[in-house]
């Protein structure tokens, strides 16, 4: 939806893409500064910029709200990464133990971003892949051959990242997250008249996202109008 | 590998817009941080956070000034490419990330506002609903105007007067609405029979909405509609019974 917060907040994932050509004005997306400074150095004099770091060269590597690189993907401006914590080692590690991984540590919307991610990198290599597949043969280059492999490649990690997160959200993690909302009592949303049960679930809950915290919050509070309904609700008609 | 972060060190920042503002995320980001901590205070009745006014014009001045900057760039460009009205390759970066951070902020300002308009909506009804059960319990009370744009407190239901404006004018419209449809009710079906105890002896008597005929007799139960008993319950002739035992 476009009103939902939670989903734009998690297109606020930086990620990690590479240009493809000179982009005019944006030098300030690369802090450092250095090489495209070089470079103004050795252009000479008959290309002179206005200001300084106003241009960010071919192949530089910069890290890019997912909101702000959406459109530059699908035109194949840029080549998308995957962020650390959504690569490969990343993904074994999750597919090894996904029950104690803090994935709250990496992003607090971790499903809803990776989600995002690999839906936008399939649409961009599809609508890449269709663009230089209508290029007339004679136009391919080494570049243009090294970069379809790119998109194969990237695109293989984003359907990889896919099994990722839903075995990842769908297996071990979610049976806990029933169990302790079901037997832990009252939650931080509920009146908390669980009773016997009242655990302290804070540490389990800082290592949540936010989907499953709400998960955990909405089972929390069935049990509590459970309790609350046997105690007072069960009357004569 | 370079970050793409807010260039506050940059030598001409005083100059010129941030690339990536981050006024609209921290906009939303404060909303969820208010919301969380009135979550666990009472599930009942919706509460409505501070507005933060300060934020939402950073948000706006951080529009704006993507706006002229981007005004300013294509003017730049028009001037330099005279005979091609089309931008040149490496111009078009620019221009489309210019264009993605105003719809940015106005979809952060947007969802904000939304998010709170959906909250005095909330408790716009639950008031209703509050002052609707008062008034078959018999006591008296209704709704006014000043309550309407209120909160439970008797405080303005927020800072913001568009927002107090907004909620007296939702009040009026439901009212308006449940007067000449029928009656609203936020309670699920089964609340439109109540449980009543007739006080007085009144005799058989023709029910005024539902036409059926009862007899009332003093100390009877009695499980009604309650748009039959509204009048009733006012009078005082009959009074609501919650069906526990009671020693009498």
């Amino acid at each position: 939806s476009y009103y939902d917060i939670d989903g734009i907040l998690a297109e606020e994932e930086l990620i990690p893409c590479t240009t493809l050509f000179e982009f005019s004005h944006l030098g300030d997306l690369d802090p450092d500064g250095t090489h495209h400074q070089q470079q103004q150095n050795q252009k000479g004099q008959h290309e002179q910029q206005p200001t300084v770091g106003t241009f960010l060269p071919e192949n530089s590597r910069i890290k890019i709200p997912l909101w702000a690189v959406e459109k530059w993907a699908m035109l194949g401006f840029v080549r998308l990464q995957l962020p650390r914590h959504y690569g490969r080692r990343a993904r074994e590690r999750y597919d090894a133990d996904p029950g104690d991984a803090n994935l709250r540590k990496r992003n607090e919307r971790f499903f809803l971003s990776g989600r995002r991610l690999v839906h936008l990198i399939e649409q961009s290599s599809t609508e890449v892949a269709k663009a230089i597949a209508k290029l007339p043969r004679r136009n391919s280059s080494n570049s243009m051959i090294r970069h379809t492999q790119a998109l194969k490649q990237v695109s293989e990690e984003a359907r990889s990242l896919r099994r990722t997160l839903l075995q990842t959200y769908a297996g071990e993690r979610l049976r806990k997250v029933f169990d302790w909302s079901q037997s832990s009592g009252g939650g931080k949303e509920s009146g908390g008249s669980g009773g016997d049960y009242e655990d302290d679930v804070s540490g389990y809950l800082n290592q949540l996202t936010e989907m499953e915290q709400r998960l955990y919050y909405a089972g929390s509070s069935a049990v509590t109008d459970l309790e609350e309904w046997k105690l007072y609700g069960n009357r004569r008609l | 590998m370079a970050v793409a972060v807010n260039n506050n060190n940059s030598s001409n920042s005083s100059n010129r817009v941030q690339l990536l503002p981050n006024s609209g995320r921290e906009l939303l980001l404060d909303l969820k941080r208010s919301t969380q901590q009135n979550v666990g205070n009472n599930k009942e009745v919706p509460v409505l956070p501070t507005y933060n006014n300060k934020l939402v014009q950073s948000c706006l001045q951080d529009l704006h000034g993507t706006i002229q900057e981007l005004e300013l760039k294509t003017r730049l460009q028009q001037q330099a490419r005279l005979n091609d009205p089309k931008p040149g390759m490496s111009d078009r970066p620019s221009i489309l990330l210019h264009d993605k951070t105003i719809r940015r902020h106005k979809q952060c300002l947007l969802a904000y506002h939304h998010y709170r308009m959906e909250i005095i909506k909330n408790i716009q009804r639950s008031k209703m609903a509050a002052n609707d059960m008062t008034m078959i319990g018999g006591g008296g009370g209704g709704a006014n105007s000043n309550a309407a744009s209120s909160n439970g407190n008797g405080g303005p239901i927020s800072t913001n007067a568009q927002e107090v404006d907004f909620a007296h004018q939702y009040s009026s419209l439901r009212e308006q609405y449940s007067n000449s449809v029928f009656e609203l009710d936020v309670l699920p079906p089964t609340s439109h029979m109540v449980q009543v105890r007739v006080l007085q002896n009144i005799g058989q008597i023709v029910l005024p909405d539902s036409g059926r005929s009862i007899s009332m007799n003093k100390g009877s139960c009695l499980f009604l509609d309650r748009a039959d008993v509204t009048d009733f319950l006012r009078q005082g002739l009959v009074q609501l019974y919650d069906g526990e035992e009671v020693d009498f």
